[in-house]
């Protein structure tokens, strides 16, 4: 995944890049912000030129990684993967038109970020300043809180904070019985998706795990509807739950 | 008929794999595309046997073996991919039945064939399940069968289960499962695990003759049920035990409950009246077969059209018969156990249908085609995420019910990705019965009865036995092999094997 | 004293109870009265579907206080209809007025009339018939059956430990429903078949119900026998015990003249044959088995439109000429123009699908709904058992009305099955079908359809070849 992302940057070798070894992630790390996203000014970046010494360097990257808003994630892989991420997502929001073609044709996804911010200030009714430091600080630490996994715009996290308490934390969840059964064999099941590339496997039966359980939503709103209106037009002497017609 | 010597004919004949075979064209005049069929070795014993008594002079008869009854079809026009001959391949009027072929809905030229689609049309098999187990069906198995269909005359209060009048009738040819779930007679849910949803939207009563709305209507104060059966079957083996479990199958021993049925004489008459319809339609667009009976018309002409409206609406009172049974399952389950059918977890598993042409899209050499497909005694098998099949099954594959014959065991398998490309997604639907099944030998005897006859003045012929049979074979081919044959060409997966512990024929 | 009712159902054989069973799973809140002679009234059980068209089933008698609160019932005799003002009197002179009325009044058995004192004489063609016959047969050795039809081919057979003689006019036997080879596969089977009686020697099981009955009551007018009704009888005569007797059949033959002998001992019968030589006959009595003449002993305001052969003439929807008469059963005859494989014959099976479609069309008139006629009407079919064996018709299984222009094809395996086909122009015309050969389905699809069978040529009916798959 890293190197396919490299690869999207247009990174000179993605396929020689050794996380094991610390110069070479440092040399990539400032590779990223000294080619894509320069969020610092040349001068700033000194010390994360320091990749021979170790201290200067890491104090440098521990700086840059709270300016860059990073979560706080455990391996150097992971934050590696996060700021190449990051930079993925500059880059196409810098000039979205050009990835036009290849995109679905559901729209950027900024728009979702702007829906959020809408659904979010309609609910404070602009007494709060959603952008306000203190704010999305306040939201990170919440997510975090509630293991809410990182993402770019506080607003959707928010949003996605909020799911997590209406569907576990809320009064009316503490009540609900727990899913029982067996967890779901995910690598089982008939479906084979891509065996030779994992990277690609697990997040794909992740999404249509989510379409199908967005799916069987629909399809209950449709039987709950064919219910009702069962109830309407059915011979009143039929109880099909009795197996029951007539008198 | 091209009329060859057996060595003859089996040069156009390849074994490509252990279960499959090539019959390279050629083998009937004029094939569009080539055929194939499936077998194991006994099965393919069975096959070639049949053509070669087909192949002894003096044979020339009108039951045509399967073999050449799939290269008749692949002569037909519009026909694209193979003309696929499933593993319980017998003889039938027009195709064989276990015969399936698609044909291209954009090319004008091609066909559809109520012989490709069969009399009882949307004759299928639905299977519910129960959470009862063996042991508590077992003692009382008799009783259940006979309160499940029982013949007494409707009692009060049954009016309406099934149509009845020609309003209701017109509704329900219309509507299908819709018209059952308006009424109150089937649940929400049954609708969503049924091929189609139990409706075909093309329907049109219009386009369905006088003759055969009332040959569909009930026998007078009966449910009539024709050659319907029901079995009370229990579960005998999973192999696969995380589908099953997603069907609700948990344990061997779970009793479930096969409804097999059709839209019995409606059905026929619709395809009766077809038939005549397009033998005007191919002389005028001046369409050659190579059989007789393949009496087929343009897709795009009125009688094609009419054709599938009319079948539509055939496929949609099968779906309403089919429901008006589960209703009567539910109903004698319920009272037998003095509880209710949710509380006995009666869900439809699933509901097939192996007598009908759908349009569906296919890949063909690797584009996207929208065909007609023609499954006589053969069902889809659609894989898993296949947007047509029902959000419960969309990890584990459709649902395939196969029905032995009454009394023999039956299978649940499930749709593979493989039989979506080789065989546009089908598999079996049964066990064969192969033409020289004798259920006993008959020793023929005329003399004294011919004399007596003779008196009427009327020509009498008589039946006999074809000259020699060189061995007596018992050519049945059982519903064990051909589902095996299906799942090691891997068009299809075993799930379930059911066993049947009461059997209900109506 | 007077009533009042939505239906009015006269007659309380199979048609009166087919028809008021219609009515009450059609209508179900509607008030429903039948009016039967007896109040033993008949309905069909055990209804097993032989095809789709087709089924064969069992009648039981019951009192009609037995049969459940869903409709009314009256012991009594219909006497006047006034269908202008829609009422009717009974014997007993009570008045019912109705809104629809179908008359279900059955047939009368026809007896040979002549010069033989009645009770030396019996028409077998009700309950109480039989019990008569049972009464007589205790003491009798010798007795003749007159007529060729399926009741009189079941008694030539079930009769025990009595010599028959069996009088027929045609040249084979049971000539009502078979062909002279189905007849000459009977009379091998009847000779050969070691007949292991299997059914054990029931004494009559029916309960004589206390019948609370106008003093004029004749035992005429029970409803008519169900199929299979010598099961409950024991049917032996006086002769000796365990002795099988085959009948002996007089072919061609008539009664030409009757002699009482004294003291109702018996009859000395005079049968002329067709060369128009004579034979003499004594026997303790005559059994006649001739078939029926519709019943309608009753007066109208306005005259019934009858049929030629005496029976109410009815449209597809059982109406008869009058405004909301409907009529039923052996009293009528059907007047629609007929579908091709379908002829009018006075059957259980026919009364039973008259009644019902009569129900449902009285309850379709009272909706303002429509009905179909019923698609049993397009396609003869019977279910019957003769000499043991189960025989199922369909269609024109004897050719009937097909001039010379058809033929045969047979199959026949001695004393296990015999299948005729009746073909026209390569069409299935016609089905008989004796022995158990699971093709009635088939057949019944065969003819409706008219499928073309000359590609088969013989091969339809080859005995290594199975067809109800084929045709699926």
């Amino acid at each position: 995944m890293l190197k396919l992302k490299l690869e999207a940057l247009g990174h000179p070798t993605p396929s020689d890049v050794a996380l094991s070894d610390r110069k070479e992630f440092a040399s990539t790390v400032l590779w990223v912000e000294d080619q894509k996203i320069r969020l610092y000014t040349i001068e700033d970046r000194e010390k994360l030129r320091n990749i021979d010494n170790p201290a200067i360097w890491e104090e440098g990257y521990l700086s840059y990684c709270a300016d860059l808003n990073m979560p706080p994630l455990e391996t150097q892989q992971e934050q590696l993967a996060w700021i190449l991420s990051h930079a993925v997502r500059l880059e196409f929001l810098d000039d979205p038109a050009q990835f036009a073609s290849i995109n679905s044709k559901q729209g950027p996804p900024q728009s979702n970020g702007k829906q959020a911010q809408k659904r979010v200030q309609s609910i404070f009714d602009g007494k709060i300043n959603t952008q306000e430091k203190e704010f999305v600080d306040a939201v990170r630490l919440l997510a975090s809180k509630l293991n809410v996994p990182h993402h770019p715009n506080h607003l959707l996290q928010l949003e996605a904070v909020a799911r997590v308490v209406h569907e576990r934390l809320s009064p009316a969840a503490k009540g609900r019985k727990p899913v029982v059964g067996k967890p779901f064999p995910f690598d089982k099941g008939n479906d084979v998706v891509s065996s030779n590339d994992p990277a690609l496997d697990l997040p794909m039966r992740i999404l249509r795990l989510l379409q199908i359980q967005s799916l069987r939503e629909l399809q209950t709103h449709i039987n709950e509807t064919i219910v009702a209106v069962q109830n309407i037009t059915a011979n009143p002497k039929t109880d099909t739950k009795l197996g029951k017609v007539g008198r | 008929m091209v009329v060859r010597p057996y060595n003859d004919e089996l040069q156009y004949l390849q074994k490509v794999s252990d279960h499959c075979w090539r019959i390279k064209k050629g083998f009937q005049p004029n094939m569009n595309v080539e055929g194939c069929f499936y077998v194991n070795s006994r099965l393919e014993r069975l096959m070639l046997e049949e053509l070669k008594n087909s192949c002894r002079p003096g044979a020339v008869g009108g039951f045509l073996p399967g073999v050449k009854q799939i290269a008749n079809v692949a002569a037909l026009p519009g026909i694209v991919g193979r003309s696929i001959g499933l593993p319980d391949i017998h003889s039938g009027y027009g195709f064989a039945i276990g015969n399936m072929a698609a044909f291209d809905m954009d090319d004008p030229l091609s066909i559809v064939s109520p012989g490709g689609v069969g009399f009882d049309i949307n004759c299928g098999v639905r299977l519910l399940r129960t959470n009862l187990y063996e042991k508590d069906v077992q003692p009382v198995k008799e009783q259940l069968a006979q309160s499940l269909f029982d013949h007494i005359p409707v009692g009060v209060g049954s009016k309406g289960i099934i149509p009845m009048n020609a309003r209701d009738l017109e509704e329900a040819l219309e509507m299908g499962m819709d018209w059952s779930l308006r009424e109150g007679y089937v649940w929400a849910e049954d609708k969503e695990h049924c091929e189609e949803y139990g409706r075909m939207l093309n329907a049109d009563p219009a386009k369905v003759s006088m003759r055969a709305k009332k040959r569909g209507l009930p026998q007078l104060g009966t449910l009539g049920a024709g050659n319907h059966y029901a079995e009370i079957q229990v579960v005998d083996e999973i192999y696969d035990k995380w589908s099953a479990s997603k069907m609700g199958i948990e344990e061997k021993g779970q009793v479930v409950v096969m409804i097999h049925s059709g839209s019995r004489g409606f059905g026929h008459q619709v395809a009766t009246d077809a038939l005549v319809q397009m033998e005007k339609a191919m002389k005028r667009d001046k369409i050659e077969t190579n059989d007789r009976q393949l009496a087929c018309a343009r897709i795009n002409s009125v009688e094609g059209q009419d054709y599938l409206k009319a079948m539509a609406a055939a496929a949609n009172f099968a779906w309403v018969n089919r429901s008006s049974m589960t209703f009567l399952t539910r109903q004698a389950f319920a009272k037998m156990f003095n509880t209710t059918p949710d509380d006995l977890d009666m869900h439809v598993i699933y509901d097939v249908s192996h007598n009908i042409a759908k349009v569906e899209n296919h890949m063909v050499d690797g584009k996207e085609r929208k065909l007609l497909v023609h499954r006589k005694g053969s069902t889809r098998a659609f894989p898993p995420h296949h947007p047509l099949i029902p959000v419960d099954y969309q990890l584990t594959g459709q649902p395939v019910l196969v029905g032995g014959t009454m009394g023999t065991c039956s299978y649940v398998l499930t749709g593979t990705e493989q039989g979506m490309q080789e065989t546009f997604g089908s598999t079996c639907h049964g066990a064969g019965r192969a033409l020289s099944r004798a259920k006993s030998r008959r020793n023929l005897d005329y003399k004294e009865v011919l004399d007596k006859l003779d008196q009427l003045g009327i020509a009498i012929r008589v039946a006999s036995p074809k000259l020699v049979m060189e061995e007596a074979p018992e050519s049945y081919k059982d519903v064990t092999d051909v589902v095996d044959t299906c799942h090691a060409a891997g068009i299809s997966k075993k799930c379930i094997k059911m066993r049947p512990i009461a059997v209900i024929k109506g | 004293m007077s009533r009042e009712c939505e239906f009015l159902v006269v007659g309380g054989g199979i048609a009166g109870v087919s028809c008021v069973e219609s009515l009450v799973i059609c209508r179900p809140n509607a008030s429903v009265l039948l009016l039967t002679e007896s109040s033993v009234v008949k309905s069909v059980t055990n209804l097993v579907p032989v095809a789709r068209y087709l089924h064969k089933f069992d009648v039981r008698e019951q009192d009609v206080s037995e049969m459940g609160a869903s409709f009314e019932t009256l012991v009594d005799q219909l006497d006047h209809i006034n269908s202008s003002e829609h009422f009717i009197r009974t014997k007993a002179g009570v008045e019912v007025k109705y809104r629809y009325l179908c008359l279900c009044t059955g047939g009368t058995p026809k007896l040979f009339s002549g010069q033989v004192k009645d009770p030396l004489v019996i028409g077998i063609r009700d309950t109480d018939s039989v019990l008569q016959l049972q009464r007589k047969l205790a003491t009798a050795k010798d007795i003749m059956i007159l007529g060729n039809g399926g009741i009189a081919s079941e008694l030539a057979y079930e009769l025990k430990e009595v010599n028959v003689h069996w009088v027929v006019k045609d040249s084979h036997i049971s000539a009502t429903f078979v062909d002279p080879g189905a007849a000459e596969f009977f009379h091998i089977a009847m000779n050969e078949v070691n007949e292991q009686d299997s059914s054990p020697v029931t004494a009559i099981k029916r309960m004589r119900y206390s019948e609370v009955l106008p003093k004029e009551q004749t035992s005429n007018h029970g409803a008519a026998l169900g199929p299979d009704w010598h099961r409950t009888f024991d049917l032996s005569g006086a002769g000796e015990r365990g002795a099988k007797r085959l009948p002996k059949i007089y072919y061609k033959s008539r009664v030409h003249s009757v002699q009482n002998l004294a003291d109702n001992a018996g009859v000395i019968v005079n049968l002329e044959h067709e060369d128009g030589s004579f034979e003499q006959l004594t026997c303790d009595f005559i059994v006649s088995a001739t078939g029926v003449l519709p019943n309608t002993h009753y007066t109208c305001d306005s005259p019934l439109k009858y049929s030629a052969d005496g029976g109410i003439s009815v449209d597809e929807m059982m109406r008869t000429n009058l405004v909301d008469v409907f009529a039923a059963g052996d009293v009528c005859t059907a007047n629609w123009p007929a579908a091709m494989h379908w002829f009018q014959m006075r059957l259980w099976t026919q009364a039973r699908q008259m009644g019902s479609m009569a129900g449902r069309s009285m309850a379709a008139a009272s909706e303002g709904e429509s009905v179909y006629q019923d698609f049993c009407f397009e396609l003869f079919g019977h279910v019957t058992k003769l000499f043991g064996y189960p025989v199922v018709l369909l269609g024109r299984f004897n050719g009937q009305d097909l001039g010379r222009d058809y033929d045969i094809l047979v199959r026949c395996t001695r004393n296990k099955e015999y299948i005729k086909f009746v073909l026209q122009n390569n069409r299935l015309r016609g089905a008989m079908l004796i022995g158990n050969s699971d093709l009635a389905e088939t057949c019944e699809n065969l003819i409706l359809n008219g499928i073309d069978l000359e590609p088969y040529g013989n091969d339809i009916l080859n005995p290594d070849i199975d067809i109800e798959d084929y045709f699926d």
